[in-house]
């Protein structure tokens, strides 16, 4: 078999379980919700099939046994208790092992037989034990099922196998069809519960759909009996599953309903359908009252209905059937214009990128040294390209955060379950984009922050009841864009943070000074050192102090920052700002003697001359727009040695709703700042976030604004109380 | 010309599910069988399943019967709009009650 298909399937079956993790917490939400159940079924079933095409029989199989006990949900023999969630979503991670195996002929380990008993004896209505009991007495029955491996692997073109094959209407290989589908729900439809925009839902995710409701049989009120369905659909669903995929949909109402589905075509480049065509194709309109109708040079459709040739219903129905063609034709060309690529390749294109930045900024210096206007307009336009270049490239790396928010309900679940917590997780802004290698370094601290908020953070559900809150907690993950960062909050409705609590500890483990006055947010942002907790007992969640810190210098090397907020018993917030990506900047270079900076742009405010510099009571601040603000000398900051020049210049920057000054020799203008790592020697280099190289070959450091913002925010109360 | 003010008001609310089609078509009923036409403000309401849908239609083609105007008000809630698109009931572009009425295929009394 060809590694890459291999491997392309590995990637689907991963995405599959991924939404499979989703389906079954939703599942548990709605358990009897017939939907959700399909839509578990389904994702199993494509796995199952697929594995076995392309050699994964042990995944395959075990699938198979899974499959068995969705279906007994699927028919109503079985319930969708905690336990059959518990189970499927264990299965469900030993199915990703399975398809990790390198070696697939190893019988099934002790974890897969025993999920796989599980599952027969949940079908069964028995107890695993009791099971087990039984199976013990018939040793020989164990035996077979480890050596189904080995029979299926030699017996890969088995009816059996081919059936499976063809059965697997999921197959993204299978080509795409349009079909029709008329349905004529029964009168009485509504009255068993059954809500018909669940139908329609279910039909839009597995294909493109367009759909013509015709309520013209509906009654004057009179004679309506309100809980009859008097209305009928006709839909066009353009999808490359197979027909079982859509009769599957109506399962539950196909008893009592009209249901036909016929296949119309296959879509290609040349799916664009006349009307007239589609109208004689319907048997609505004959070649005579067509042409006759065309003569009129007046819209078609109009003349039709006006003839009374055809009803308005159906005159809609055929209009959004050819609407429809026209969209499938254009997802074809979409479709055929979409390849996938491997994350490496990207991340080559992108390091590639950013050299080809750099050469560019040194074309640009060769060109202002040389004077010649025709290597300069060369230059310039080259600049143009690989701008553009540069963020296709970028754009190509982002991606949204959901699938990361997805993760973490499955976190919360399992972990409010070990605490005994009932904690609902809520996201918001999970289309939000950022650049692929940003949102990989953000699990770890949103593991930590939301650990920390289940486990301290959220009450008992009997505390909860007795503060008068609602029994269930609520943490939520909230991701929204901010300029050129990303801001991702997560919050919690427990008891918020202790605030004398947290200044205790302080106090306690030498962090401050017993008599010193802190402001709040410094007070909370205690909570990010090292070793320090106010938790009364360490548990196996958190509790030790470790794991905060973490999030503070993960957050810290992405050049992002993190505050809190908190009020007491209504819950609190962690807050961290994102660089929306760690590859390509622009920045505007400054000049400090004869080192040279880079200072993000999109922090920058404005630059003016440093005239309105006044040193009062030893601190430096700038007037800035009938303002005050604090400012930093980047000179002294770093050492810098030299001659001051008589005249210097203000970078206003603004950062975490603070404005400041940073004072240095001269702007010298706008560059695309492609982000050297500083190592590991320098990565306590404090101010300095990172490097670049420049177009004469020089390296610029960058400076890190959110931090320099912080050591002034520090002494933010001190210098405010000396301007005054 | 009808004067506006002496139209007479219904205020929809909430969710119009199965369980209360049978008090939204009551609703109508006692509204149409008044004399003058009828202003109904659908800007609080969270959603309307198919048999709500269906009782507007059934008002709207006896209100057509008896010459008289069903006038919808309001901005509509978005959700509302987004529950019926994939019932073809109705289209992402709705914001108020007059656009949303619009986007019902054949509402009696709405000339496309």
């Amino acid at each position: 078999m060809n590694d890459k298909f291999r491997e392309t399937f590995r990637e689907e079956a991963e995405e599959l379980l991924s939404q499979l993790e989703d389906i079954f917490l939703e599942l548990e939400s709605n358990p009897t919700d017939k939907e959700v159940i399909n839509a578990a079924f389904r994702a199993i079933h494509t796995i199952k099939g697929s594995a076995g095409m392309f050699g994964y029989e042990k995944a395959g199989k075990f699938t198979h046994d899974l499959e068995g006990l969705l279906d007994a949900c699927r028919s109503g023999k079985h319930a969708v208790d905690k336990k059959v969630i518990d189970l499927s979503l264990r299965a469900r991670d030993k199915i990703r092992e399975l398809l990790a195996e390198e070696n697939n002929s190893e019988p099934f380990d002790e974890e897969a037989l025993g999920l796989m008993a599980e599952f027969k004896a949940a079908i069964e209505g028995k107890k695993p034990n009791e099971k087990k009991a039984e199976e013990d007495k018939k040793p020989k029955e164990a035996e077979e099922d480890k050596k189904v491996v080995e029979e299926e692997k030699h017996t890969k073109a088995s009816p059996k196998v081919n059936t499976e094959k063809q059965s697997t209407h999921d197959s993204k290989n299978e080509p795409m069809n349009i079909y029709r589908i008329n349905f004529i729900p029964e009168k009485d439809i509504f009255k068993n519960g059954t809500k018909l925009e669940n139908i329609f839902n279910e039909l839009s995710e597995i294909g493109t759909m367009s759909v013509v409701a015709d309520l013209s049989k509906v009654p004057i009120l009179d004679n309506l009996k309100p809980e009859d369905c008097y209305s009928s659909w006709i839909i066009f669903l353009s999808t490359n599953k197979g027909i079982d995929a859509i009769k599957d949909v109506f399962i539950f109402v196909e008893l009592s309903s009209k249901i036909n589905i016929e296949i119309l075509e296959q879509p290609d480049e040349n799916s664009n359908k006349k009307l007239g065509e589609i109208l004689i194709e319907r048997g609505l309109v004959n070649a005579d009252d067509l042409s006759e109708a065309l003569q009129s040079q007046r819209r078609l459709g109009e003349v039709l209905v006006e003839r009374n040739v055809v009803s308005a219903s159906d005159l809609d129905s055929a209009l959004v059937e050819q609407a429809h063609f026209k969209k499938t034709q254009d997802k074809f060309t979409e479709h055929s214009a979409t390849i996938r690529v491997g994350s490496d390749k990207l991340d080559q294109l992108v390091d590639l990128v950013g050299e080809l930045v750099t050469m560019q900024a040194r074309l640009s210096k060769t060109a202002i040294d040389y004077k010649d206007s025709v290597i300069e307009s060369i230059a310039e336009q080259f600049d143009r390209l690989v701008s553009q270049l540069r963020d296709n490239a970028m754009s190509m790396r982002m991606l949204a955060i959901g699938s990361t928010f997805n993760k973490f309900r499955r976190v919360v679940r399992d972990l409010s379950n070990d605490l005994g917590k009932e904690v609902e997780l809520v996201t918001i802004g999970a289309e939000t984009e950022l650049d692929k290698t940003v949102i990989e370094r953000l699990n770890d601290p949103l593991v930590h922050i939301i650990r920390n908020s289940l486990d301290h953070g959220i009450e008992k559900p009997e505390d909860r009841i007795n503060l008068g809150k609602p029994e269930k907690g609520t943490v939520t993950l909230c991701a929204e864009h901010s300029g050129a960062n990303v801001i991702i909050s997560v919050s919690d409705d427990g008891r918020g943070l202790d605030l004398e609590a947290v200044k205790r500890k302080a106090i306690e483990n030498g962090l401050i000074d017993a008599n010193a006055q802190i402001s709040e947010q410094d007070a909370y942002m205690m909570i990010f050192k090292p070793g320090f907790s106010t938790a009364s007992k360490i548990t196996s969640v958190s509790g030790r102090g470790v794991g905060m810190d973490v999030v503070k210098k993960e957050i810290d090397s992405l050049g992002g920052s993190v505050s809190v907020s908190s009020t007491p018993n209504k819950g609190m917030s962690i807050i961290l700002r994102i660089p929306l990506t760690l590859a390509i900047i622009e920045g505007l270079l400054v000049r400090i003697g004869n080192e040279r900076f880079i200072l993000p742009l999109s922090v920058v405010e404005s630059c003016i001359e440093a005239e309105d510099v006044e040193i009062k009571n030893g601190t430096s601040v700038i007037h800035y727009r009938e303002d005050l603000l604090p400012s930093i000398d980047l000179r002294s900051f770093f050492k810098v040695p030299g001659d001051v020049p008589e005249n210097k210049q203000i970078v206003v920057v603004s950062i975490q709703d603070m404005k400041c000054g940073v004072l240095v020799d001269e702007v010298i203008g706008d560059f695309q700042t492609v982000i050297k790592p500083l190592g590991r020697m320098y990565r306590d280099a404090v101010g300095i976030s990172g490097a670049t190289i420049l177009g004469d070959g020089e390296v610029a450091l960058i400076i890190d604004c959110a931090r320099i913002a912080s050591s002034i925010s520090l002494h933010e109360n001190e210098w405010k109380e000396k301007a005054c | 010309m009808a004067n506006p003010d002496l139209n007479q008001k219904l205020v929809l609310k909430g969710s119009y599910g199965i369980e209360r089609a049978s008090e939204l078509a009551l609703d109508f009923s006692d509204a149409l069988s008044k004399t003058g036409d009828i202003d109904i403000d659908i800007s609080q309401v969270d959603e309307f399943d198919i048999p709500a849908i269906q009782v507007l239609y059934a008002a709207a083609s006896s209100a057509k019967e008896r010459k008289v105007h069903l006038n919808f008000t309001g901005e509509v809630k978005n959700n509302m709009c987004l529950k019926l698109i994939s019932s073809g009931l109705s289209n992402p572009n709705c914001s108020s009650a007059k656009e949303f009425i619009s986007s019902l295929p054949h509402f009696p009394g709405v000339a496309k």
